[in-house]
């Protein structure tokens, strides 16, 4: 997995003449989904019959079937959709107002790298400070309600949408440019033509690696402060020693996340089809 | 009606940390209407530069480029001058149709920009690859669509930059033949610019020889019908070319480092 390190401030390499990573691989026939279960299938066996011969407390690890009951309850009293939905909407804003920002500076630095030397020092420091670190002091300054998760969400994925972006900018071949600029393109028409296309593939892997780190960025600050939120059901379950519900809450957010990076593969590859491939680098669609 | 070129004076300085370095020196020369020129010369001799000027890429350090239609001077913009690089520089987003019409996107109506993709296709014979990618193309394939997209928009003046650099010999001989006939068809300026003498010769009605950033010759190329490099009559052309970059002449090889090397010339 390409992380954002693909692209780290201090290690901004010139345009390159050459596109790499444009060959497209044969896919299997065999969909991936179904040799995927094997381990989940196997794992839920063990989880079963482990609990039917009562290998382990039921108090450390609760039976399929509390955990399945307890899932039931939580959908009828309400608490688990509340979860997700208060959860998924902190995720919308808080991710929405990180690509805002980290797209058009992305953007801006990559096209204009003097402009760089103005904002690196201060994204390389923040980038090296991990977002929960900074929730004491966001509680502090903004509650522990909406705007504290918004930040951190925020601090954990900007990273990696804006060094995708810039570093997809700023690797876009100078040799196209010059195409463009032959047949007379503006500058306007250069970026919208050449460089936006070539960059776009860079920059959908950075929002999808965003999106990922957003949930767990979120996750880590319910769990810490909040009153809403799947993070937050955890939290809450932990203090009652609800085991069940916990692992409830486990396996809703490997789900969400698993079904939200799956939907955002299949926009990423509607969005740009010549690569799709590609964007899923790890390839298990 | 076709444009000419005109070089005043052209030259090109480049600033370099110790010094610079004067890539095109002062190049004073016409290309008629409809001519085909290829220019050639060593490595570093100013080709590309050269090109690069005419082309707009890169402003000229002192002299001026001028282009000609019936004897009337035109703007670069009017002339129509459209350039080959050595590299296709194709797209790698785009199928080769959508790399052809290119220049074409917002320029025409949909239908103008269709027929003109479709004509260009059929031209370099392309059709069976219109809905491919570059990724799937070989690089004698990819340079048509590259010839292609700057055929497309219909300019004046076409200039190439050794645009069979790449590619295997028997790709440049096809290539070189359809290019001739492409030449024929359209009656379009074209400037070739080439390291290969045979080249050179085989496409150009003139060739122009260059070194060090100027003209060392000028050599007309006065068959029509030659195509194969080893014609003979080719064999005065390439001599007279050899001598004007290298000063030497063919039939004399300098042989002194064979005998620094301790190499009895005597042999
Ligand atoms: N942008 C540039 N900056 C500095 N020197 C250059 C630049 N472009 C070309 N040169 C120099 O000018 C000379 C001619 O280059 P070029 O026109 O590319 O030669 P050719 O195409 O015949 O091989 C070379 O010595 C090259 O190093
Ligand atoms: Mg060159």
């Amino acid at each position: 997995m390409p992380g954002e390190d693909s692209a780290s401030i201090r290690n901004l390499r010139p345009c390159r003449k050459e596109h790499v990573g444009y060959a497209c691989d044969g896919r299997s026939s065999a969909h991936p989904l179904f040799s995927g279960m094997l381990f989940p299938v196997l794992a839920l066996l063990f989880w079963w019959i482990g609990s039917r011969l009562g290998l382990w407390n039921a108090f450390l690890l609760p039976s399929p079937e509390a955990v399945i009951g307890a899932a039931w309850k939580l959908t009828l009293n309400g608490q688990l959709p509340a979860g997700i939905l208060s959860s998924t909407l902190r995720i919308v804003a808080g991710f929405g107002a990180s690509c805002a920002l980290a797209l058009p500076l992305g953007v801006l630095l990559g096209l204009r790298p003097a402009w760089g030397r103005l904002f690196y020092p201060t994204l390389e420091f923040l980038r090296h400070v991990p977002p929960l670190a900074l929730l004491p002091l966001l509680i502090l300054w903004f509650g522990i309600g909406e705007g504290s998760k918004m930040v951190v969400i925020l601090l954990a994925t900007f990273f990696p949408v804006f060094l995708n972006t810039l570093d997809g900018v700023r690797r876009c071949d100078a040799g196209l440019i010059e195409v463009g600029r032959s047949l007379n393109l503006t500058g306007t028409q250069r970026f919208r033509r050449i460089i936006f296309p070539s960059a776009l593939p860079s920059i959908l892997t950075g929002l999808r690696l965003g999106l990922g780190y957003s949930w767990r960025a979120l996750i880590g600050a319910e769990l810490i402060a909040a009153s809403s939120g799947l993070g937050y059901m955890i939290h809450d379950a932990e203090s009652l020693s609800r085991s069940d519900v916990i692992v409830v809450g486990i396996l809703a957010l490997g789900l969400i996340g698993g079904m939200s990076d799956h939907l955002f593969f299949r926009l990423a590859r509607a969005a740009a089809p010549w690569k799709g491939a590609s964007v899923r680098r790890d390839g298990w669609d | 009606m076709t444009v000419g070129i005109r070089l005043r004076g052209v030259g090109r300085t480049y600033a370099l940390p110790n010094g610079s370095i004067r890539a095109v020196d002062g190049l004073s020369l016409t290309v008629d209407p409809g001519a085909f020129v290829t220019v050639v010369g060593r490595s570093g001799c100013g080709k590309t530069t050269l090109l690069r000027l005419v082309s707009g890429l890169e402003e000229p350090t002192e002299g001026a480029v001028e282009f000609l239609r019936d004897g009337r001077r035109v703007e670069r913009g009017d002339a129509g001058v459209g350039i080959v690089f050595q590299e296709p520089r194709l797209m790698p987003w785009l199928t080769v149709a959508q790399n052809v019409r290119f220049a074409l996107e917002g320029r025409s109506d949909r239908e103008q920009i269709e027929r003109k993709t479709s004509e260009t296709l059929r031209m370099l014979g392309l059709e069976r690859f219109r809905d491919a990618y570059p990724q799937h193309l070989s690089g004698g394939m990819a340079q048509r669509v590259a010839l292609g997209r700057t055929l497309v928009f219909d300019p004046e003046i076409v200039l190439m930059d050794e645009p069979f650099g790449a590619l295997d010999y028997f790709t440049r001989r096809k290539l070189r033949r359809d290019i001739r006939a492409l030449h024929a068809q359209t009656g379009k300026t074209f400037v070739l610019v080439t390291h290969d003498v045979d080249e050179a010769l085989t496409l150009g009605r003139t060739v122009i020889v260059l070194e060090a950033g100027r003209i060392a010759d000028i050599v007309p190329v006065p068959f029509e019908t030659a195509v194969e490099s080893d014609d003979p009559v080719f064999i005065p052309l390439r001599r007279r070319i050899l001598r004007a970059i290298t000063g030497e002449d063919s039939f004399a090889p300098d042989i002194s480092h064979y005998q620094e090397a301790g190499v009895n010339a005597s042999h």
